[in-house]
């Protein structure tokens, strides 16, 4: 019966040929038999799924089926709240938290019908990792377990392209739904900034997170979207608009769309490999096939978007978790410690002048909206092994995602492919903000026209995955005894008691944060406004 | 501690490129002294659905 996806499962529940709790019973024993050599899941809610799935069972056999989530199960990275169930960020800090509500998202989902299966791994607080130190281990990639899945939502890319939830919530701060689901050979979607409420969604950055759907196929995650997007009041960045039937979008035909290939983001700025790129050029021609008209178009260097999301998105990560890392850093994972600490080398002028940047980028895009109806691109991959990771890769290496969690339009990751050795290959689709449908059109035409659909990973129930790699040691700090007494002093003021290998920590990525801050200090005049600003609500 | 104050202090106008004259350097000393005092009045524990007062916001796109 499995592997399953979200729209098949719905079309035979709704035919009666196939029942929620026959479907959850199966999922659970699937989860049983394989999830130990892939660690997705950081617990299982077996007894509220039977529970859900019996009375979505009953509902749906007295004639009142809510729509295509009722009966389906499914599964949240572990930085959503759930009433009554641990919510941990897979984290020490908040080993014993367990939320007195859902958040916004999962309360759609639940009043949708949908079947709760239990929590992902993600990386610590969606933000350090891959880790090696923490309460639970990383979640593996199921096309080879001794590669990474890409993150953060890391257990959600796992479990959905295993076949252990038919789909699942994850979290894209700086492509942080993008990463799994082109790792692990699955569809992702970030949606448009405000379109999905953030509220009850531990929080990365408060400017750029996003909570978007993980699934089989682009239509499944058109299913969701459909039940996750609306406004919630008590979001302050949540928008207040109608929700197009997003389903109804996916009418296969893309006839004529005007499709800007960001080519130089792949082949120059940020090069992905010689297989990656014949994938894209086999996948542009699919687009040029369906009718779509392609053209070349450039944005500005990826390093440009990376440093004024980091210097906002690290300073607002430090401000939610400022008291823990004062009081116990050690309970923090190091990767997680070797990203976040930095923070406190930014300043604040440096974080204000890249949210004044980010508003000249939004403009910068608004030409590029006028002329195409959607942007492609690489996605990230393929998937690396796990004993490659190091934490100084977070602020040297570029990034193909964060540009378009800085335009806050719709990004899709989906596969493209797969390496010989089986290794699954993605591209981005990019849209207008608010424009999601056509982000799914296309990606769902794509994906009628292509077969790489039909292929699963081959998981063997009792394989043993291999053994995890010990924590790598601080990358070595490239700088003076001068440039270490003043970060000596930076961290003290900050109120960090910081042992030596945090401190190195600190130390190495000391550099890039100046490089970053750099690259954005220029004159500007006053007029120049940061992309957020106050604003009164509805009185 | 005073003296961990103005070490502070320095650091902070060595980072930012800043040169305090003589003369000024007393009064900018304790108008630190004084910012750091309101720094500490915000220094308590906030759980993590506080949400800033500004918040981004996208335009809607652009018609064709």
């Amino acid at each position: 019966m499995l592997p399953l996806t979200i729209a098949e499962a719905a079309r035979r529940i709704a035919a009666r040929d196939l029942s929620p709790v026959e479907l959850t019973r199966a999922m659970l024993a699937r989860i049983e038999a394989l999830d130990s050599q892939l660690h997705a899941y950081i617990r299982t809610t077996p007894d509220l799924a039977l529970r859900q799935a019996r009375a979505a069972e009953a509902e749906i056999a007295a004639g009142r089926r809510r729509g295509p989530m009722h009966g389906i199960p499914i599964a949240l990275k572990d930085i959503f709240s759930t009433a009554g169930i641990p919510t941990t960020g897979h984290s020490r800090t908040a080993i014993d938290h367990v939320p007195a509500e859902d958040a916004h998202t999962v309360a759609r989902l639940q009043d949708a019908g949908s079947v709760l299966l239990g929590k992902l791994a993600t990386h610590e607080f969606a933000h350090g990792g891959p880790s090696f130190d923490l309460p639970w281990p990383p979640a593996r990639n199921p096309w080879n377990t001794a590669h990474v899945t890409g993150g953060s939502s890391s257990g959600s890319g796992a479990a959905v392209a295993a076949g252990l939830a038919l789909g699942a919530m994850g979290s894209d701060t700086g492509g942080s739904i993008r990463n799994p689901a082109a790792l692990c050979g699955i569809a992702g979607l970030k949606p448009t900034y405000g379109l999905l409420s953030r509220r009850g969604v531990w929080t990365n950055s408060f400017s750029y997170d996003h909570a978007g759907p993980m699934a089989w196929t682009v239509e499944d995650c058109a299913l969701m979207l459909g039940v996750l997007a609306g406004h919630d009041p008590l979001d302050p960045a949540s928008a207040d608009r109608p929700v197009p039937d997003y389903q109804a979008a996916l009418a296969g035909d893309i006839r004529g769309l005007r499709i800007g290939v960001l080519r130089d983001l792949y082949e120059c700025d940020v090069p992905v490999p010689a297989v990656v790129r014949e994938a894209m050029e086999a996948a542009l021609q699919v687009l040029r096939g369906l009718g779509a008209m392609l053209e070349d178009v450039t944005i500005r260097p990826a390093a440009d978007y990376y440093a004024v999301k980091v210097l906002t998105a690290e300073a607002e990560l430090y401000a939610v978790h400022e008291q823990g890392l004062r009081e116990r850093p050690g309970k923090f994972g190091e990767d997680f410690l070797g990203r976040s600490l930095a923070a406190i080398l930014i300043r604040a002028e440096d974080t204000i002048q890249a949210q004044r940047e980010r508003r000249v980028m939004l403009a910068e895009f608004a030409p590029l909206y006028r002329r195409y109806d959607a942007l492609v691109t690489a996605g990230p991959g393929p998937a690396p092994r796990f004993e490659s990771w190091r934490t100084i890769h977070f602020w040297q290496k570029g990034s193909l995602t964060t540009p378009f969690n800085v335009s806050g339009g719709p990004a899709l990751a989906q596969c493209i492919g797969f390496m010989p050795e089986g290794l699954p290959l993605s591209m981005q689709v990019v849209g207008r903000p608010f424009d999601d449908a056509t982000v799914l059109r296309i990606g769902h035409a794509y994906e009628q026209a292509t077969s790489w659909r039909a292929r699963r990973p081959a998981l063997t129930p009792g394989a043993m995955p291999p053994p995890l790699p010990t924590v790598p040691d601080p990358t070595p700090a490239e700088i003076g005894p001068a440039e270490r007494d003043r970060i000596a002093v930076v961290a003290r003021r900050a109120g960090l008691r910081l042992n030596e290998r945090q401190f190195e920590l600190l130390c190495a990525a000391a550099p890039y944060v100046e490089q970053m801050a750099g690259r954005l200090r220029r004159p500007r005049l006053f007029t120049d406004e940061p992309a957020s600003i106050f604003r009164f609500g509805a009185s | 501690m005073p003296e961990d104050l103005e070490l502070d202090f320095q650091s902070a106008l060595r980072v930012a490129g800043i040169t305090v004259p003589e003369d000024r350097t007393a009064i900018m000393l304790d108008a630190y002294r004084s910012y750091r005092a309101l720094v500490a009045i915000l220094d308590e524990p906030m759980p993590y659905a506080e949400e800033p007062a500004a918040a981004p916001r996208l335009a809607a796109s652009p018609r064709r």
